[in-house]
Parts: structure tokens; C-alpha cells; sequence
């Protein structure tokens, strides 16, 4: 039973992080679908959901429900300066398409050293939302943290497949993604269109760095390696496909939750970016991509 | 209703229209002739403006429209219908025909315009769910008109919608055409290829070569005339 | 000056070769003008980037397979020549060699899974997956490589006047990279090359061997970089993980190839003097020095979106077509 038990938390934890990564993986594959650009400043947004949040806490002392909503719509403000100055002059030009994403990781570079300047290097930390810690059947345990994390995560990931499927603005944006031209005849106004999808992208990565940063600690860096994992899931998936993002993501989490278990942590990230090359190597596409690209 | 003055376009480094004007008053059908590469295409785009132009202007109800933004054609009444297949694939059917009443608020008037639709292509009810892309070819295009109808649009501009369909659904598509166009006077801009069926149900045409408009009249002066009997009809 | 660029674009075989003959005397003239040792130093850097980036700029610019893990290539080189040179006591000059060889081994596996993947962000994505395991196992192995801490001692190439030495073998190893890349695009290869960047269906159509002639670019170019890398490991003497095989070397290589002009030859070198010479002038700014080198890269991508010589070189040839347009309506 000890046995079990420890499988069940290890498969527990690697839900977690997963939801995590599925959060950024979709807003990376959102980005993609529409503005057909690979954001590299992603993780920065969820850095940046982080240390608005510490701040908010420690420094603004403001109630928790209030400090996230206010450190989101921080974010949301903060992408939609860097979408109106810096990307959409690009995507009217002509010419090498690869532009618009070293452009992003200029913006990478930029927003992790202002990060630093500001907060310094030091590691902070923000407290956990809910410090109960419950052991469920008495077998495992589990922190009320992570049971806010994996409930936020399902509520967010639920409220965008929703607005995805049944909305006007869904519509719009998967017509965008598919034919940008027809969607501009079918009265579609494409450059809001990217506008939006850009926020709300960065918006998810701000409510996965919100959600996790009490179990991980706020450094500038932070948003590196889970953007990198972010292109590794979106791509997993199909490049362009939210679910194909949203189930790589929880799968990658507990592939790296086993690798951690079985060879040790130094390795988590390999196993994670070796498993990525194997699934390529068999499917070029990634598991739900289809077989035609854009 | 729209004019075009004497427009030039270029696609690329290449002038693909040279002065060309046209015009269509409220209610009309007119035929719009050309082999590929004489520069439909190209003539449609300037018209939806996803193509700038680079001399010329071009008119709709008395404004000026070249230098409006593409999205903006949907809340003026205009509506295009791409050539062949070009749906959303990816999208239910039904998706397709909201997406066409995009520019609709009003819950209400959007629901209106989709049983107007079905009324007139009823075997869209069946497949709301099934995604467009596995339509047959006759289906896609009817249900691309379906969706470009949602707005009830005042102008409506169909580019070759024959374009590879057997013969029969081109009659029936056609035969739609005129019907939509006489009980709801809408006006219509037919680009095409298939010059017989398009001139008999349209009432006046014009004939672009290189870009160039060489020929404008009445359908039945143009059907006899020995220059299209013989480029298009084949006599 | 519509007629001074048509003359430019006329003569430009001329001047290219004048310009080149002019900057490799000027570059070797250097060590002799400037004063302090520091100068040198910078421009050992500047031209150990412009090897990297032109390498990838080979491969990415002209064959069109953007790599994001080619900083792998280059710490390959690094860490195989020196983990020879330190353990088993084997003099840099053959084990600079050896890890060329190896980077080029490498370099052939990275290429060949990576020609499956169609989409540009899946081969960028795979081939940053491919670098960050090589980073990783350098890293994790702290018994051969001590890990995280890193190596030092190298083995150093030269005694005494270290620095001036190596400017020159630098410099040679420099203008033997140029050549080797003007060459390749002069080449039937280097035509074809184009083909197939501008058109994957044409030039598989005209029958070019795609995947052999991408293998082989991407060869050449490992080669290249991990050359450069064993370079840097005996110059520096010492060598981390993050240093030679992190991503911001990625961010280097591809933001000089970027700011100078994607798929050209100058653009490359010009980035790489630009940027490396910046940086290290804005050094006395230390935690703004990134902050800059970031907005340097955002402003240019945003105003001069092909590069400083892409954009120079569209200027020349537009004003230059207007001058025998002029010419011809003249005449008529």
C-alpha cells in the first residue's frame, strides 16, 4: 500500500506542474494559431503574474483575492503596451518572418533585466493560499495549494475552451487562425483579433505563475525554463491545437514527476526534451497535430 | 450602387490591372468574364480592399470606399463569397453560417437570418455539426453563399462559383442566384469563367483580358457576340 | 546618388573584393595601433561571434533550417577539446581538431531527424530540446566535467603574448570561415541553397537533393562552430555549461545575425562587431548594459527590419533601378 501511495502522490504532483505548462502551452499555441509568431517572451508574463502578486501581498498588504485580480489585469496592461508598440509594427511589414519572434526575445532579455533591477536577484517567496495539507483515503497527502492550483487551472482551461467553441469571439479567432484574409471579409477586424488573442495569452501564463508561485519561489529567471517547457508542450500537441497543448501539458508534468522519481531531478528537464524528440521522430506533427501544416 | 474609376493594381511587382472601371446599379446582375490570370482575382481584391490600388478609387453608394479597411465591407451591406472551397475546413458547418453573421449583435436577428438561410438550402439543418471540410464540392460552395447571405447583404460578389462543379450543380446554383436576386433585389457581381450560364442570368456584362477591360454591354449583345463565341463558348 | 549606386551595383564584385582586402589589412594592422590589451581582447570576441553567427547564419539564412540549439555545437567543440587536453594531457593543437570533429558528428545527428520536421517553430523547438540535453549532460556529469563549476587550466595554445597570438590565429581562422562561406554560396550548392529557401516544392521539382545538400551545409557549419569553440576554450581557459552551451548564446548569435542582415555574408560579421563592441563599451553600465543590448535589438528589428546590411543593400539596389529607370524614359 506504501507502494501505491507513493505513485498516486507522485502522479498528483505531476498533474500540477502539467497544468501549469498546459497553461502556458495554450497560450503559446493561441499566439501561434493566429498571429503565427512563437511569443519567446511568453515566460516572462508569468514572471511578471508572480512578482505583481508578492508585491501586492507583502509590500500593498492587500486581501489575496484582490491582489490576483489586480496583479492579472497588471499583466494584461503590461502586454498590451508591448502588442501596440512593438509587434503589431511588425506584422504589417513584409520580410523575414522570423522577425517578430527575435523581436520577442529582445523583449525576453528586457523585461527579465528590468525584473532584476527592480526586485533583485534575490529568491521571494509568497505564501500559500490555503495551508491545510489533507490526506485523502489516508493514503497520500495533499497540500490545499495544489488543490487550488489544479481547480484554477481546470476553471481557466474550462472558461477558454468555452469561449473558444461558443463564442462570437472564438469564432472570430479560429477564423483568424485558419484564413486570416476570408475572416477580414466575413467582417472580422483581424488586428483586434491578434490584440486579443496576445492578452488573453499572456493572461494565462500570468494566472499559472499566480497559482504556482507559492509552491516555487518569484526570481527573475523563473520564466525561462517554463516557456521552454511551454514550446515543448505546444509543440507535443500540434502546433496550433489548444486541447493537443492542454493534454501534452498535463502528460509532459507527469512524465517529468516520474523521470524525478525513477533517475533523479537533474534530469527532469532531459527526460521531458528527449521525450519530445522521440514523439517527432515517430510524428513529425506532434500527437494531435494534423497532417497539413499552416 | 458600386463604381469602379479607372483602377490600376499591382500583384507584386506585377501591374495585373491598367485602368479598369465598372459599374452596377441597385439590382442588377452583372458578369464579370475573364480566363485565369486576366485579373478577376485581382479585381475582386481591390474591390474587398485586401489588395491596396494603386490609382483609381472606387465607390460605393456615392463614399468612397478604397481606403476603408476590409472589415469594414460586411457593415455596409457587402458580401463575398470566395471562389470554390474556401471555407473555414475546420469549423462546423454552422460555425461557418454564425461566423457569416459576424457583424450581428442581436442574438435574435442572428437566429432570423439562419432560418432564412435554411430556408432556402433546408439539407443545412441536418449538417450543422459536420466540419466543412468534409462537404462535397457543390455543398461547400451552397453553403458558402448560405453564409455570405447571413448579413442579407445589398451587394453580394460571387467569384467563380461554378468553378469545378459538375454541370448540374452549376445550374442549381445559378438558378439560386436569380432567385435570391429578384425576391430579395439584391445586387449581385458575378465573376466567371463559364460565360453561358453566367450572361443568361445576368443583365449586363464586361470581359477583362491582361488586366485590361475590353468589352462591355448587355448579356444577350455580348452572348451573340463573335469575339465571345468565340474565346468563351467555344464556336 | 541614384547614379553612384547604379555604379556601386555595377562595380559590386570590384569593391567587394577591395572592401575585404581593406578590412583583413586593417584587421591585421590593429594590434599594432591600439594600446591596451583590453581592445584586443574584445576584438578576439568579435571575431569568435562572427565565426558562430556566420556559421548559423549558413545554415539558417541561406538553407533555411533555423536551429536554436547550434550554441551546442560550439560548447561541444569546447568541452571535447578540452576534457582531452586536460585529462588525457594531449597538446590543444590536435584536440581543437578532435572537438571540430565531434561538433560536426553532432552536427550531422542533429540534421538528420530534424529534415523530417516541415514547420519552421518545430525544427526551432527540436533543435533547442537537442541543445539544452547536450547543456544538461555537461552539466550533470560534475566527475568529467565538475558540473556546474566548470572546467579550468585549459591548456593554453600559446606562451607569452598570449593575447596578440591569438588575435592572429583568430583572424585566420576568421578569413578562412568567410572564405569557406563565400565559396559555398558562389557554389552550385550555395544556388541551390537559395532554390530552396525561397521554394521547398521547386527546388525538389529541379532535382536537388535537398536533404543531402542540407545535411552537408549543416555539417560545414558545426564544423565551423565547434572549431571556434575549442578556440575559445584554450583562449579563456575556462568553460561552464551556461557559458558555452546556454540559451543566451543562442539569443547572441541569432539577434547579431538579425541586426546585421539575415542571408548575407556581411550582415553576420557586421552584427557581431556591432553588438559584441557595444556590449562590452557599455560594460561600465553593468546591470543596463542588457537592459540596452534588449532595446537595441527591439529598435532595429522594429526600424530596419532586414538587418543593417539588408536594409543598405535594398537602399542601393532600389535607388539604383531608379536611376536606370530615369535612364530608359530618357533615352525614349
Amino acid at each position: 500500500m506504501v507502494h501505491l501511495s507513493y505513485w498516486i502522490e507522485m502522479i498528483m504532483s505531476g498533474v500540477v506542474t502539467g497544468a501549469c505548462y498546459a497553461m502556458i502551452g495554450a497560450g503559446l499555441s493561441l499566439i501561434w494559431g493566429t498571429l503565427k509568431m512563437v511569443n519567446l517572451a511568453h515566460g516572462e508574463y508569468y514572471m511578471l503574474g508572480a512578482y505583481f502578486l508578492w508585491m501586492l501581498l507583502t509590500v500593498g498588504n492587500l486581501p489575496l483575492a484582490l491582489a490576483v485580480i489586480i496583479s492579472i489585469i497588471g499583466v494584461i496592461f503590461f502586454a498590451s503596451i508591448i502588442h501596440m508598440a512593438a509587434i503589431r509594427p511588425l506584422l504589417r511589414k513584409p520580410g523575414w518572418n522570423m522577425s517578430p519572434w527575435i523581436l520577442t526575445l529582445g523583449i525576453q532579455i528586457l523585461l527579465q533585466n528590468l525584473a532584476l533591477q527592480i526586485w533583485g536577484e534575490l529568491y521571494r517567496n509568497v505564501p500559500y493560499f490555503w495551508s491545510r495539507v489533507f490526506k485523502p483515503l489516508g493514503m497520500f497527502t495533499m497540500s490545499g495549494q495544489r488543490i487550488i492550483i489544479l481547480a484554477g487551472t481546470v476553471i481557466v482551461i474550462l472558461a477558454l475552451m468555452y469561449m473558444i467553441k461558443r463564442t462570437r469571439l472564438g469564432r472570430a479567432i479560429i477564423a483568424t487562425s485558419q484564413d486570416g484574409e476570408y475572416a477580414m471579409m466575413m467582417g472580422v477586424n483581424t488586428k483586434r483579433i491578434y490584440f486579443i488573442t496576445y492578452v488573453i495569452s499572456a493572461a494565462l501564463a500570468a494566472v499559472a505563475g499566480i497559482l504556482l508561485c507559492p509552491v516555487y519561489s518569484v526570481n527573475p529567471w523563473m520564466g525561462s525554463t517554463v516557456q521552454t517547457k511551454g514550446l515543448v508542450v505546444c509543440i507535443l500537441g500540434g502546433l496550433g491545437s489548444i486541447e493537443g497543448a492542454i493534454i501534452a501539458g498535463i502528460f509532459m508534468g507527469i512524465i517529468e514527476s516520474a523521470a524525478v522519481s525513477v533517475i533523479g531531478s537533474e534530469w527532469r528537464d532531459a527526460v521531458a526534451y528527449i521525450f519530445l524528440l522521440i514523439v517527432l521522430y515517430i510524428k513529425p506533427t506532434g500527437l494531435f497535430g494534423k497532417k497539413k501544416g499552416v | 450602387m458600386l463604381k469602379v474609376q479607372s483602377i490600376s493594381a499591382f500583384y507584386g511587382d506585377v501591374r495585373s490591372l491598367s485602368d479598369v472601371s465598372i459599374e452596377i446599379k441597385t439590382g442588377e446582375i452583372v458578369t464579370i468574364l475573364g480566363s485565369n490570370g486576366a485579373g478577376k482575382t485581382t479585381l475582386i481584391k481591390s474591390i474587398c480592399s485586401l489588395l491596396p490600388i494603386r490609382s483609381g478609387a472606387i465607390y460605393y453608394n456615392e463614399e468612397r470606399i478604397d481606403t476603408m479597411p476590409p472589415y469594414t465591407r460586411v457593415d455596409m451591406g457587402i458580401s463575398l463569397v470566395p471562389e470554390g472551397r474556401r471555407l473555414f475546413p475546420d469549423m462546423s458547418v454552422m460555425d461557418n453560417l454564425l461566423l457569416g453573421a459576424y457583424p450581428i449583435r442581436d442574438k435574435k436577428k442572428v437566429q432570423d437570418a439562419l432560418d432564412w438561410v435554411i430556408s432556402l438550402f433546408p439539407w443545412l439543418a441536418q449538417r450543422g455539426k459536420q466540419s466543412a471540410g468534409t462537404l462535397s464540392g457543390g455543398e461547400q460552395q451552397m453553403c458558402a453563399i448560405a453564409r455570405g447571405l447571413m448579413i442579407r447583404p445589398k451587394l453580394i460578389i460571387f467569384d467563380e462559383p461554378s468553378l469545378g462543379l459538375a454541370p448540374v450543380i452549376v445550374d442549381q446554383i445559378f438558378d439560386t442566384l436569380s432567385k435570391i436576386s429578384q425576391e430579395n433585389n439584391t445586387t449581385i457581381l458575378l465573376v466567371e469563367q463559364n460565360a453561358q450560364t453566367a450572361l443568361e442570368i445576368s443583365d449586363r456584362g464586361y470581359v477583362l483580358e491582361n488586366g485590361h477591360m475590353v468589352l462591355e454591354g448587355d448579356s444577350k449583345t455580348l452572348l451573340a457576340s463573335p469575339e465571345i463565341q468565340k474565346s468563351y463558348l467555344g464556336l | 546618388m541614384d547614379r553612384l549606386s547604379r555604379i556601386i551595383l555595377y562595380h559590386r564584385k570590384q569593391i567587394a573584393l577591395a572592401s575585404s582586402i581593406l578590412s583583413v589589412a586593417i584587421l591585421a594592422a590593429l594590434p599594432f595601433m591600439v594600446t591596451k590589451i583590453y581592445y584586443i581582447h574584445v576584438l578576439i570576441l568579435c571575431m569568435i561571434y562572427s565565426c558562430i553567427t556566420s556559421a548559423w547564419n549558413l545554415i539558417a539564412g541561406y538553407a533555411g533550417v533555423f536551429s536554436f540549439g547550434f550554441q551546442a555545437l560550439f560548447g561541444t567543440g569546447a568541452y571535447v577539446s578540452a576534457l582531452l587536453s586536460i585529462h588525457l594531457g594531449w597538446s590543444p593543437w590536435i584536440t581543437m581538431w578532435i572537438g571540430a570533429l565531434a561538433s560536426m558528428c553532432i552536427g550531422a545527428l542533429v540534421a538528420v531527424p530534424s529534415l523530417k520536421l516541415k514547420q519552421l517553430p518545430y525544427i526551432c523547438i527540436a533543435t533547442l530540446c537537442m541543445g539544452e540535453i547536450i547543456r544538461l549532460i555537461a552539466s550533470n556529469f560534475p566527475q568529467i566535467t565538475r558540473g556546474e563549476s566548470g572546467l579550468s587550466q585549459i591548456p593554453k595554445l600559446f606562451d607569452g603574448n598570449i593575447k596578440v597570438k591569438s588575435y592572429y590565429l583568430m583572424l585566420l581562422i576568421l578569413i578562412l570561415t568567410m572564405a569557406l562561406v563565400i565559396k559555398i554560396v558562389g557554389s552550385p550548392m550555395g544556388i541551390s541553397l537559395k532554390a530552396m529557401r525561397d521554394s521547398q516544392e521547386a527546388s525538389e521539382s529541379l532535382g536537388i537533393d535537398i536533404s543531402g545538400t542540407k545535411i552537408r551545409i549543416y555539417m560545414i557549419g558545426a564544423f565551423i562552430a565547434g572549431f571556434v569553440g575549442a578556440f575559445y576554450a584554450h583562449y579563456m581557459n575556462i568553460l561552464t555549461p551556461t557559458s558555452v552551451l546556454g540559451t543566451a548564446l543562442m539569443t547572441q548569435y541569432v539577434a547579431m545575425s538579425l541586426i546585421g542582415g539575415m542571408g548575407t555574408i556581411v550582415g553576420p560579421v557586421l552584427g557581431s562587431f556591432t553588438i559584441t563592441a557595444s556590449l562590452e563599451l557599455l560594460r561600465k553600465l553593468e546591470d543596463q548594459r542588457l537592459i540596452i543590448y534588449a532595446l537595441l535589438i527591439i529598435v532595429t528589428i522594429i526600424f530596419l527590419r532586414n538587418g543593417i546590411w539588408g536594409t543598405l543593400k535594398d537602399v542601393v539596389i532600389s535607388s539604383a533601378e531608379k536611376n536606370i529607370r530615369n535612364k530608359k524614359q530618357g533615352s525614349l
